[in-house]
Order: C-alpha cells, then structure tokens, then sequence
C-alpha cells in the first residue's frame, strides 16, 4: 500500500497529477464543459501512456472537475458543473453580499475537506462498503430519495406553494423519452430527438446558466456592483472550522455514500448533504441568502462523492458515476479488467488510484487557494465581454456531449425556463431537487416491484426502507412546521415594527 | 501534330472524368458513427481499436474519424441511416438493431442499410447465483418450469440480454423467468452479488470478469456460477464451461458488431472498407484487444453477412417482439 501511494510522488507523475487537476479546474469552473467531457476527450491521448500514467491523469482531472465548478457557481451564479448547482445558491449570495473571498474560500477548504474524507473511506474501508452499498434494495434507495424529495419545500425561500410547483415542474421534465424501468417510449410525440427525454447537463446548464445569461443580459445598462476583494476569510478560522466541524463531517458522509450508489451522483449527493445540513442548521432561514453552512455541505458532499464513486470502481468494477464509467473504458483499453480481481491482478495499478486521489486532493486545495485572486478577477471583466464567451462554451460543451443539436435546444429552453421562474418570483431549487430525484425514485420503485412481483408491502414492512419513509414524512412534517412558524414569527415582527 | 496532342489530352481529361469517382477509396477520411456514448461497451472500443490498427499499421492512407450520438440508440442510427452515401459515412451496430426493430423503437432496419462487415463478436453465458444451489443448465430449467415466473432473471428490459434469456426459458416447456430491469453487465453484477438476482446472461467478458478468479479459475468466493456458453465451441477463458450444444441444445447466440453504410454507397466503398476490416483483423494489436474483451473475430461480408443476418433476424425478431410486450 505504502508503495503504491509513495509512487505517486515520481517527477513524472506529480507532473500529471499537477495537469490533470489544474485542466480538470479550468474545465469544471467553465459552464457547460464537464469533467466527464475533459475525460473523454483525453482517453484517446492515454492510449500511447502506460496504463499507470493515465489512470493518474484521469484521475486528477476528475478530482479537479468537481472542484473547478465552484468558481463561477459562486462568482457568477453559474454552475460551472451540474455538482455545483447547490452551491450557487448561497456562494453567489455571499459573494454578492461583498465577501467573494469568504465564499470561495469556504467552498474550497469544504472540497478539500470532503475529498480527503472520502479518501480514508476508500484506503481503509471500500471493500465492507461496496459489500454493504449491494445489500440496500430498490426499495432502500427509493426510501432514501423520498428522504430527500420530503425537503423540498424547505428550500423554497419561504413559499412551500411555490417551492412544490418548481418541484413538481423539476420532476415532470424527466418524464419524456425511454422509462428507464420498461424501455417503454413515452411523452415524446413522435419526435426521435425525445427519445433520449431532457438530459441532465443541458437542463440545469439551461436552468442555471443560461437563465442568468439572460437576466444578466437585461440588466447590462445597470451600474455594475463593485466587488472589492479582500483576502478576509479565504482560510476557515479554528473557530470557523469548529462551527462547520459537524456539517463537514455530516457531508462527507453523504456524499463518500451517495458516490458509492452507482447511478445517483454527485449533484444527488450535493443535494441531500444540503438539505441534511439545513436541517441541523440554527440559522436555516440564511439557506439561499448567503449561508456558508450551505456552501459548505454542497462542496464537502459534492467533492466526497469522487472517492465515494471510486469504492466500488475499484472493489467491485462497477461504477459509481458516469465519469467512472469512462475510466473503466480507460482501464479496459489498456487490457485492464475492473472488478472484483483488480486488487489481485493489479494491485499497482488499484494503489495509484488511491494515492493519487490523495495527492491530487492537495494539489487542488493549493492550485484552488493560489489562484483565487485570478478567478476573483472573473467578476471584474465586463458582462458584455464575458457573457458571450460563456455562451459560446455553454454551447459547444453540451453540443458536444452528444453530437447533437437537440440537446442545445433544450438548453436554450430551459434557460428561458428558469429565467421566467425567476421573473415570477419562483425558487429555482426546489426545481433542480425535484429534477435529479425523480429519475432515480421512479426507476428504483418500479425496479423493485419488479423484484417482488408487484407487490409494495416490503417497501413499508422491511425495516430499512420503513425507517427511511418514516424519516421521510417526520422531516416533511417538520419542515412544513418550521416553515409556518417562522413565517408567522416573522409577519409578528414585521407587524411589531410598525408604529 | 498539334491536333493529335489536343485530342489525347482531352482524352485523358475524359477518361479521368468517365472513370470511378472512388476508384482510389479513400480519398478522404473515414466517418465512422457510434450510435450512443463515447467509451461505452465492447463495440465501441472495437472500432477505436479499428482505428488505431487502421492508422499505426497504415492499412489505408486516410484517417478513421469517430462520431459519438449519444443518447438512445435509434437517434444516433437514424442519423447515420440519412447521412450522404457518398462512401465515406458508416456506422457501427450491433444486434441490438434488431431487437429494437422488432419491438417497433425505430421503423427501419438492417435492410435499410448497405451491410458491409462483420469484425467480431462475443457470446453470452448463463448462470446462476451459487445460493440457488442450482449446478447445471437442466436443473435450472427444470427449476424454472416447476416455479415459473420465481427465478429472478436480471436483463435490461427489451435488449439483447433480455431476448437472450427468453431464449434460454424457451429451450424449456413452460420454463418462465421473472425478468427484472438491472440493465447490462455492469448493473446486473450488484444485483446478483446483493442476492436479489438469481439467473443472469452475462457477456463472455463479464463471465470473465465475476466468476473467474485471478488464476483464471472459478473463483469461490464470486456468486456466480456459470452453467452454459451460448459460442459455438468452448470459451477459452472458462474451458470447463460447456456449449448448449453440447448440453443437448441447438441453440447459439453471439452479439455481432456490424459495420454498415447508407442505402446507395458505391460498392468500392464498400469492398474498401471490408477490406481494411479484414486487414485489420490480422494485426496483432487488433487480436490482443478481442482477447481482452473475450471477443473472437469473426469476419464477415458480402452475401454471406447478408445472409447470417436474415437467419439472425427470422431468430430474434419474434422473441424480441414478445420482450416488448412483456
């Protein structure tokens, strides 16, 4: 093990490693260009390394995506990934509220310390974790989504009217195209295009990005806030560290967990950690004004799914996320089979991942925290210069995911969505939960009717899913309640002010 | 002399324009379509290994270009099925264009293309998870018409792997397996391993990859034990694995991966690209890859690929059709 991790620390791999986390930054904080994307293009350049080297490239730019898309989630209110997407809504507040700094800064020491946490899991524990992760039934997995689904109108900023139409809205769009239970074609009207339904990356590029792009675009003639930099908080105080030390540790473990499911994902693991963390907030009216207790769940959670994904990648073959199923590609291309025998066959090959997650971890903290001074300058350069560019990659980048046109158009579509949401008072959060949790509550309740024939009982009989659900309607009834109270306590105070 | 001269070189010029616009195929680079997602599956990473034997052993002077429509299958194969048959646009598919023919996804079919090449392909297995107690193929069939619909048969629903099992519930009378979405290999395997799948169709490579140990021997402590070998002879990675031919079955069935061109691509494009497949399967590059992959060659073209897809599809087609209904 020692050696695997200490090979890591070559001349040569440290120059990969220092590559692939930097260009995996670059690529990440732009929006529309994804990680996944960056892996991709790079596969067929790793065909001339050795199966070493180019695991640690991927591996650092996997490490450096989900990182980089912080910077314009916070700057710019743009997620520089769908990962990010939780993160813009308390980073932009915050930075916006005259303290960039702090916001990335908090975003940056949550990354890293979520990935380092995820890295103990995978060194020490990823074999009893992925033997655990295949024990939990469809039936579990739907239980734990409705979990998180129960949350949603606590994120509504107040309107649970509201926060449930966005929600609902966020759900129904991923109806259209092949179910993912029957590989029945449905919604799509005849249109071939459709078949596919509303992908992830176009909708909440579009929701997100693009929607800001236009409501940006309208205000071009207003004077530009000034955001005055100062290095005030980009480091987490001690007392910092120690108001976050539950949120980060709660986090962490949402998201080395939700990494580890195959097919739920970062954004999944950003989403939950965010909800658990505004649960156990003393301040949750801050959430999506500028918390950093938010920021700080979304980037600790939304990094820990990296290490989390890699457990049953490297324990199992089986992967935790779609980047994982490219570099199982990879692994595959250089005559490496993942699975259960990789540990045996190639333990060299297992020990690198490992170590280089961890170095590269580093390595993001220190290039991230080096060149905040530069990406702060983003937020200086004239919208009607930046604006465009941002365009042009939100375009090429989700074009270029499927060669496809139709996922430009959905884009765009989304992106007068949610730039219309927004203009009629509607929260965009509640949207973005709704839209990544149905997908897997459908799919995993109808796979797990199909596994007992029909029959729903277990869902409420099994003592695992049962908890959950009932967890679920506590939260739900507790949110609601919360809700109202401060609502009325606040309408009290407003009314208390008047003379 | 001079109007000697002048008639020659306009009968050079006229010879030029009258003779074949692709009588040196290729003129220009090679597009070759992946109806889904860069890096996925066994048959994309055969035609990027077709690439790149293509151009380090410079089979033909052009390069290959890769196009990725990700999504769906039926969105990036209809595409490619309108693109200009101007001999320099294929695509790659495998049986699936079958399956989803017969299951009404898309209208069109292998006849709407112009077949060009088969490169290879890989069998499927059955088996079955070792808590059934289950040993052979006899006792699981036999297990499967005693209790039909109870066995729980892992497939991604109205796919290859899906008509594969049918297939294999249909070498039994009243044999029926409960068939439950977990989709290829790699989401079967966390079912099976969990306990909740008990009968699976895996890939050669799959097989390989959960019941094998490192010594290349049936692993103990892997839930998988593998029954049946669906190749014409015995797999070289499972040697003790018998063929359903041998169990008493005359039944077979592989995943071919085809390389098709548009309705109305000149013929020469089309022997070019056959022959450069058929090159490309002697470099060793190319054969270390199949064997990786626990793929075989298997070259096929003109009529004879023609006519192994028609036995192919007068197999599949009613099957596939009944998976759709299910």
């Amino acid at each position: 093990m020692i050696e695997g991790v200490l090979g890591t620390f070559t001349l040569f791999q440290m120059a990969f490693i220092f590559i692939g986390v930097f260009s995996g930054i670059v690529v990440g904080a732009i929006p529309g260009l994804t990680g996944s994307m960056l892996i991709a293009l790079t596969l067929p350049i790793t065909f001339h390394m050795s199966a070493l080297h180019a695991t640690t490239l991927l591996v650092a730019m996997y490490v450096g995506s989900i990182a980089g898309g912080l910077i314009t989630a916070t700057l710019l209110r743009m997620p520089g990934s769908p990962a990010a997407v939780m993160t813009t809504l308390d980073g932009y507040p915050l930075a916006k509220s005259g303290q960039p700094g702090r916001a990335l800064g908090f975003g940056i020491t949550a990354s890293f310390i979520g990935s380092l946490i995820a890295w103990v899991a995978l060194a020490t524990i990823s074999e009893p974790l992925s033997e655990l992760a295949v024990k939990l039934t469809p039936f579990d997995y739907f239980a734990l989504v409705m979990m998180a689904m129960a949350l949603i109108a606590s994120v509504a900023g107040g309107d649970v009217i509201k926060g449930l139409v966005t929600g609902f809205l966020g759900m129904l769009v991923t109806f259209p195209g092949i179910d993912p239970s029957g590989g029945e074609i449905r919604l799509t009207f005849g249109s071939n295009d459709l078949l596919g339904g509303f992908k992830l990356l176009p909708v909440l590029i579009g929701v997100f990005a693009v929607s800001q792009i236009f409501a940006d675009a309208f205000d071009m003639d207003a004077r530009r806030e000034k955001v005055e930099f100062s290095s005030r908080g980009i480091f987490m105080s001690v007392r910092d560290l120690k108001d976050q030390a539950i949120n980060l540790v709660r986090s962490s473990l949402v998201g080395t967990f939700i990494g580890i499911l195959p097919g739920v994902g970062a954004s999944v693991g950003s989403a939950l950690a965010y909800l658990f963390a505004r649960l156990g907030s003393r301040t949750p009216e801050k959430f999506g004004k500028g918390s950093e207790e938010g920021i700080v769940a979304s980037e600790t959670a939304n990094n820990a799914t990296v290490g989390g994904a890699l457990i049953p990648l490297i324990s199992l073959g089986i992967p935790g996320s779609v980047t994982d199923a490219i570099l199982i590609g990879a692994l595959t291309i250089h005559s490496l089979q993942p699975g259960p025998l990789l540990f045996e066959t190639n333990p060299d090959i297992v020990w690198n991942v490992i170590g280089v997650y961890f170095v590269a971890t580093f390595v993001m903290f220190g290039l991230m925290l080096g060149l905040i001074r530069l990406y702060v300058s983003i937020s200086v350069i004239p919208k009607s210069y930046l604006l465009p560019a941002i365009m042009v990659f939100c375009v090429v980048g989700v074009y270029s995911l499927n060669n496809t046109m139709f996922d430009v158009w959905t884009m765009l579509l989304f992106g007068i969505v949610g730039f219309l949401l927004e203009r009629a008072g509607f929260n965009l959060g509640p949207f973005v939960i709704g839209y990544v949790l149905a997908k897997v509550a459908e799919a995993k309740l109808r796979q797990g009717l199909m596994f007992t024939d029909g029959d729903i009982s277990p869902l409420f009989l099994e003592p695992l899913s049962a908890g959950m659900l009932l967890a679920a309607f506590a939260l739900l009834v507790w949110s609601l309640w919360a809700e109202r109270r401060r609502r009325l306590s606040s309408v009290l105070r407003g009314g208390g002010s008047k003379p | 002399m001079k109007n000697p001269l002048k008639a020659t070189s306009v009968g050079i010029i006229l010879g030029l324009l009258a003779s074949p616009v692709l009588a040196d195929w290729p003129e220009q680079p090679i597009k070759i379509t992946i109806p889904w997602k860069a890096g996925a599956g066994a048959v994309d990473q055969m035609t990027r290994q077709l690439q790149k034997t293509v151009s380090d052993s410079e089979i033909v002077d052009q390069p290959i270009t890769i196009f990725n429509v990700g999504g769906p299958i039926p969105i990036g194969l209809r595409q490619a099925k309108d693109h200009d048959p101007d001999g320099y646009n294929f695509v790659v598919m495998h049986t699936a264009m079958m399956t989803l023919q017969a299951a009404d996804k898309i209208d069109f079919g292998y006849k709407d293309f112009e077949p060009v090449a088969r490169l290879g392909q890989f069998c499927q297995t059955t088996s079955v998870h070792k808590d059934t107690g289950i040993e052979t193929l006899d006792e699981l069939l036999d297990k499967a018409a005693a209790e039909p619909n109870t066995l729980v048969h892992g497939a991604n629903l109205g796919a290859i792997n899906h008509v594969y099992g049918i297939m294999v519930e249909d070498l039994r009378e009243g044999a029926k397996f409960r068939f439950v979405q977990t989709g290829g290999d790699a989401g079967t395997f966390p079912e099976f391993k969990g306990g909740r799948v008990q009968v699976a169709g895996f890939s050669a490579a799959g097989a390989t990859n959960f019941a094998l140990g490192a010594d290349g021997m049936p692993d103990p402590e892997s839930p998988v034990r593998l029954l049946a070998y669906a190749g014409s002879e015995r797999h070289r990675n499972f040697s003790d694995v018998p063929t359903f031919h041998e169990l008493g079955y005359d039944f077979q069935f592989c995943v071919d991966g085809w390389y098709f061109a548009p309705k109305g691509t000149p013929n020469d494009a089309i022997d070019g690209f056959a022959n450069m497949v058929r090159e490309a399967l002697n470099d060793e590059g190319m054969q270390s890859f199949l064997s990786a992959k626990a793929m075989v060659g298997a070259f096929q073209a003109g009529d004879e690929l023609m006519d192994e897809m028609d036995r192919q599809w007068e197999a599949i087609e009613p099957i596939a059709a009944r998976a759709a209904k299910k």
